[in-house]
């Protein structure tokens, strides 16, 4: 039986694996990026679904609907962009970026309320979470080809092709890049101390969240930035940032530290 | 917490130019097929269908690892059919 609000929705999903399921938290800052179809319940006009869309550019607020597994309190989120790419006949299709958080069925619901006739979402795929498109997805029966290629002939490349390095899904993430002699200690739990900095992406705020990287370009872990950039830069001694979340083995750096 | 980080494009500027030894480590891009299934991710396809949990499931059990987990979960919701994986990889 076809149920209703059953769309199809498909795209972009990162899977992280063992270790790496550490840096969940982190993926979901960063936006999201969907192309759908959606269904007007009665006649409209072009020229005011698209105001409407336009209308609904920017902060909203919405409550997440009923059947949801979060708490259902108000909450506001940034609509990046939000466009209708082609209509016809009461359906359209639209693309919209949106900050993570933000139910698109919702958003679409809304709309229906806006226009007057109501509406709903027919199908949904993202096509971008973060720095991941779909251009470099790969389908479950793609990983299970190169699964088998590897376990059963010991050819890599396909499997290499499908499982990326974490650390391509923080390409662009607000990084501070630390010296080979402070990864240990990082790794052991220690706060980032001013002496263990060699570069740091700039401009970045006191209290915002940053990836801490080895010069490799590896991820080591997460924490909140406890000055600005620009005194990062400046700083002879202090904390630069409070590691929240480790990421890296401990043993992949050698101890550099003075035991007392 | 600061949202939409991807937005933003940042200059990555030098406090102290200083080299990484070869011996620790390993370049993101150079870790071998072990390492990468230890500290990867899979930017997946997801399929219409089963459901985001369902799916890393799935990704868990193909490629045997211990543990996996999704970002963004991408759901139909008020769905109460549960439809399986391809054929022979549940």
């Amino acid at each position: 039986m076809k149920q209703w609000g059953d769309p199809g929705v498909s795209g972009v999903l990162p899977v992280c694996l063992n270790d790496a399921t550490k840096t969940i938290e982190y993926l979901h800052m960063m936006s999201k990026e969907y192309v759908g179809v959606c269904e007007i319940h009665g006649e409209f006009e072009e020229k005011a679904l698209r105001k409407w869309v336009e209308k609904m550019t920017g902060p909203i607020y919405q409550r997440p609907p009923v059947k949801s597994s979060v708490k259902r309190s108000l909450r506001r989120r940034i609509i990046v962009r939000f466009t209708v790419e082609d209509v016809s006949d009461r359906r359209f299709v639209f693309r919209v970026v949106t900050e993570p958080g933000t139910y698109i069925r919702k958003l679409l619901h809304d709309l229906g309320l806006l226009l007057g006739t109501g509406a709903h979402m027919v199908e949904l795929r993202r096509v971008r979470d973060g720095f991941l498109d779909e251009d470099s997805s790969a389908t479950l029966l793609e990983l299970y080809a190169g699964w088998q290629l590897y376990s059963k002939k010991g050819d890599e490349t396909l499997l290499r092709r499908l499982v990326k390095p974490v650390e391509d899904a923080f390409k662009g993430f607000p990084s501070v890049y630390i010296k080979d002699s402070a990864v240990a200690a990082v790794a052991h739990g220690a706060p980032l101390a001013s002496k263990g900095v060699s570069k740091i992406d700039h401009p970045l705020s006191k209290g915002d969240v940053v990836c801490i990287k080895t010069l490799k370009g590896e991820c080591v872990g997460f924490g909140t930035l406890m000055m600005s950039s620009d005194e990062v830069l400046q700083a002879k001694s202090g904390i630069v940032v409070s590691v929240e979340r480790v990421v890296i083995s401990r043993d992949l750096y050698p101890k550099m530290w003075k035991s007392h | 917490m600061r949202t939409l980080v991807d937005f933003v494009r940042f200059r990555t500027l030098v406090k102290e130019e200083c080299e990484t030894d070869e011996k620790y480590g390993e370049h993101p891009d150079k870790r071998s097929i072990s390492r990468l299934l230890q500290l990867g991710v899979v930017n997946l396809d997801k399929p219409p269908g089963p459901s985001s949990h369902d799916v890393s499931s799935t990704v868990k059990r193909i490629l045997n690892a211990e543990k996996a987990g999704h970002a963004g979960t991408l759901e139909a919701m008020g769905r109460s059919r549960r439809i399986r994986c391809p054929a022979g990889l549940s």
